[in-house]
């Protein structure tokens, strides 16, 4: 039972760790008569992860 | 009996520990819809990833530090950072992709522990101040680049990708001229960390018949102070890597390696800004 309720502490704190946010974008370009010739969509997200190890480099040897 | 669950409670406190380092990722895709004379159609597509991870391990000077957690701080720290962008042209089904890995050491570069995680919190800020200042130093050697702001230089990559000129001539020479722009970033000043300062007064005031005027005064001011020591000392490695994505064949690789250093010796290592102001301005005889 205390090892179930040490897990769940574990879990909910690191759970608590994630956020993410999201953003979308759109941008047009019109030529004179009004119809559309760019259009530009732009969709990004930001996420902050816990991790336990770290990054691992392929080409950087440290 | 009781061991096991010591031995169970370290275990959870050193996984929490782990959970502490955080790792930022951003994922973002551009799409752009040309209209070519049938209609809008998809001409250029951009899709970049990156994550990054902040590390600052304490060390311990003297034996009274390590009994006080509230003295516990670290010298160096460092940022890892990968990111990866690829670049599409859905019309000609040519494509590069580009892998970039970046390390930034700082040295001589004191904090509190108990900072590290307001320093954690501002990591991206404080990778974009460092690569601001390579920039700038880049700049000042006299290398030429179109630009040196990260925004303006993705608009450039776009306008790069939609060029039918560079569609046409194929992806070696598209990873040629993305490897010939400067890595930037969207510039950044060093980061401040801001506090306010709050000073009270009392006025006592007692007049010859003895009667006693009582004022108190509180006035509350903002400040800042920067979140980096001014000493740090950065070593910066950046190596960009530009492949195919049809054939994914190495078009090219950038390595470069960067020294920030304090400037060492003469008079001019330290400036005072407002005393030298003062001076100038006495001694002037206009």
């Amino acid at each position: 039972m205390k090892r179930l309720a040490i897990m769940a502490l574990v879990t909910a704190v690191c759970a608590g760790c994630t956020t993410a946010e999201k953003y979308k974008s759109v941008s047009v370009e019109t030529d004179g008569s009004g119809k559309v010739i760019r259009r530009v969509e732009n969709e990004s997200v930001k996420q902050t992860d816990s991790a336990n190890k770290k990054l691992e480099f392929k080409h950087i040897q440290l | 009996m009781k061991f096991r669950y010591s031995l169970a409670v370290l275990g959870a406190m050193l996984f929490i520990g782990g959970c502490t380092t955080s790792t930022l990722k951003k994922i973002e895709v551009t799409e752009i819809r040309g209209d070519p004379g049938d209609g809008l159609r998809l001409t250029a597509r951009l899709e970049s990833e990156s994550a990054q991870q902040m590390h600052t391990p304490w060390s311990s000077t003297s034996l009274l530090v390590f009994f006080h957690p509230l003295l516990w701080h670290g010298k160096t720290w460092d940022i890892r950072r990968k990111e990866s962008v690829v670049l599409q042209r859905p019309d000609s089904g040519m494509g590069v992709r580009e892998d970039r890995e970046i390390f930034v050491k700082a040295t001589n570069s004191p904090f509190l522990l108990a900072n590290a995680s307001e320093m954690k919190k501002h990591q991206e800020l404080i990778y974009r101040y460092v690569i601001t200042l390579l920039n700038d130093a880049r700049r000042k050697t006299g290398e030429e680049a179109e630009t040196w702001d990260g925004d303006a230089m993705y608009e450039q990559v776009l306008a790069m990708c939609e060029q039918e000129a560079v569609a046409n001539r194929g992806d070696d020479v598209f990873g040629r001229k993305l490897a010939r722009l400067p890595y930037t970033v969207e510039r950044a000043e060093l980061p401040m960390a801001n506090y306010t300062v709050t000073v009270a007064y009392t006025d006592v005031e007692v007049t010859s018949t003895g009667t006693r005027t009582v004022t108190y005064y509180s006035v509350t001011t903002t400040g800042s102070m920067p979140l980096l020591d001014p000493m740090s000392e950065f070593d910066v490695r950046i190596v960009r890597q530009f492949a195919s994505l049809k054939s994914g064949d190495l078009l090219g690789t950038v390595d470069d390696t960067y020294e920030i250093r304090r400037k060492q010796g003469g008079d001019d290592d330290v400036l005072q800004p407002l005393l030298e102001e003062t001076n100038r301005k006495e001694g002037d005889p206009r």
